[in-house]
């Protein structure tokens, strides 16, 4: 180990990162740097140089360590994902159109639908930006304490929170959060960093990894809400098919789910609630609900509008798809994953439930209905995949 | 003899990709093997090398991936995708044509 080869060599590489502004790029590209120098300096020993030589003449060979940090620090300039970014932009502004029509016109029973709406727009752009610039892969460490975290508070919330009209709040300081139907997003977060390097083909792991995936739709039905449920369950399926968990993991999870429904389902008709399904979805809650936003759009904007809609959807999801292809960390997939099966089943959902081809659930158009936690939540998951895009080319872990 | 700096630069990118479209290789590899290949004429400046390394990877054209033994040293080896294949493939037929056409002009055939 010679210490004075080590010292100059760190100088150097020091110098060229010193120069590259996306900090998190540096430990890969010192790695790289640093082994090509020392290959280089193990071959010019050989060649019969003395050690002092022999680094001097590598770090001669590498060139000035200004136009390399240049040139990197252009390379690995951040950029964000302007597609879908001014994609979901472009709902909002919808969102937020929409809402000003109706308020004015007096359709629901609110005042500050419009200025609520806003608000909750500018804390959205907020926490876009702030999860962009935060390092996803931090989260990753955390992901069983998040999993048990919104478990727990699941389960307080079924126990203790408020009731209104079938459906659970989770209420602290005056303000009452949906926390069912925002828990599917972060459940998919942790499952992201639990199931990452899942082996579903050793016996007990499999049922361990089946068993992570009932607990949070079991709570969910539990709680009340078949659409979050629902969600929670499509986003469970997507990231077993994913990690590839095999057929008979994904009979026994839809196996859960159909006769968990079914059973509740009977329960309710024998109390008389005949149509378990479509009461429960309905439930008006705490917060106010503009599910048939789509409807309105449809009926105010014309068939052409609500036609271009669709099709910003469509492209939303595939640019979505497309950050899975580009991003080289397999947790960072997995969570996109997760991200676009909820995305696609909401959008999917509501927008068949609009034109009435499936039972009216209470499942809102995202980014375009009004929800408060539904759209921090949203903007949360939007943020942390700028923040992937940001960081696709780097594969390590934290 | 020496060739002029620009010269190489303008075909650096079909080179790497080039020898990427054989095996996948870590930079320092690519050095030596362009330098055995050409019989010492392309001398690459080390520096040169991986900015073109790295903004190839971002455009999609190359894959880079760490790999080593245990205990070993961990060497950033690089592996060409599709797009770069296509890419490569577009360069070649530019080059024939570039080769050719100064092939041309210098021999004085018409």
């Amino acid at each position: 180990m010679g210490t004075v080869r080590d010292v100059k060599i760190d100088e150097y590489i020091e110098k060229v990162c010193s120069q590259i502004k996306f900090r998190e790029v540096h430990q890969e590209i010192k790695l790289e740097l640093k082994g090509h120098l020392e290959e280089l300096i193990e071959e010019l020993l050989s060649d019969g140089l003395s050690e002092e030589q022999a680094v001097d003449k590598a770090i001669l060979q590498m060139g000035s360590f200004q136009s390399l940090g240049k040139k990197l620090n252009e390379i690995h300039k951040p950029k964000p994902e302007w597609s879908i970014l001014s994609l979901s932009l472009i709902f909002l502004i919808i969102s937020i159109f929409s809402m000003y029509l109706i308020e004015r016109q007096g359709i629901l029973p609110v005042t500050s639908i419009f200025t609520r709406s806003l608000i909750f727009m500018v804390i959205g752009m907020l926490m876009v930006t702030g999860f962009y610039l935060f390092d996803y892969r931090k989260l990753e460490p955390y992901s069983r304490h998040i999993y048990w975290g919104i478990s727990s508070i699941l389960f307080l919330t079924i126990i203790f929170g408020s009731q209104v009209n079938g459906k659970s709040y989770f209420s602290i300081a005056g303000i009452s959060i949906d926390v069912v139907e925002i828990s599917p997003m972060l459940f998919a977060v942790a499952l992201a960093g639990i199931f990452k390097n899942w082996n579903w083909s050793e016996k007990v792991s499999a049922l361990q990894g089946l068993a992570l995936c009932i607990i949070p739709v079991a709570l969910i039905i539990s709680s009340g809400s078949f659409s979050s449920s629902m969600i929670m369950f499509v986003a469970c399926i997507t990231l077993m098919i994913v990690t590839g968990a095999g057929v008979l993991n994904y009979l026994s999870i839809f196996g859960f789910y159909s006769l968990t429904i079914l059973a509740f389902v009977i329960m309710y008709k024998i109390q008389g609630f005949s149509v378990f399904v479509f009461s429960i979805g309905t439930s008006q809650g705490a917060g106010i609900h503009t599910d048939f936003v789509f409807t309105y759009i449809l009926h105010t904007f014309g068939w052409v509008v609500s036609i271009v809609l669709i099709a910003l959807i469509i492209i939303f999801h595939v640019r979505l798809l497309k950050v899975i292809g580009v991003a080289k960390n397999n947790y960072a997939k997995l969570m996109i994953n997760g991200f676009i099966s909820i995305f696609a089943v909401q959008y999917m959902w509501n927008i068949l439930m609009n034109l009435g081809f499936v039972p009216i659930t209470g499942i809102g158009l995202p980014f375009i209905s009004y929800g408060g936690s539904q759209l921090l939540l949203n903007a949360m998951s939007l943020g942390l995949i700028s923040s992937i895009y940001r960081r696709r080319n780097i594969s390590s872990t934290i | 003899m020496r060739i002029n700096k620009e010269l190489l630069k303008g075909s650096t990118v079909i080179l790497v990709l080039s020898l990427l479209e054989c095996e996948s290789l870590y930079g320092y590899q690519m050095i030596k093997k362009i330098e055995n290949k050409s019989n010492g004429v392309f001398q690459f400046k080390e520096g040169t090398l991986y900015p073109i390394l790295h903004s190839l990877e971002a455009e999609g054209m190359i894959v880079s991936y760490w790999w080593g033994n245990e205990g070993t040293r961990q060497r950033k080896y690089y592996r060409i995708t599709d797009k770069g294949k296509r890419l490569l493939i577009e360069k070649l037929q530019e080059w024939e044509t570039f080769r050719s056409t100064v092939d041309r002009v210098l021999t004085g055939e018409v």
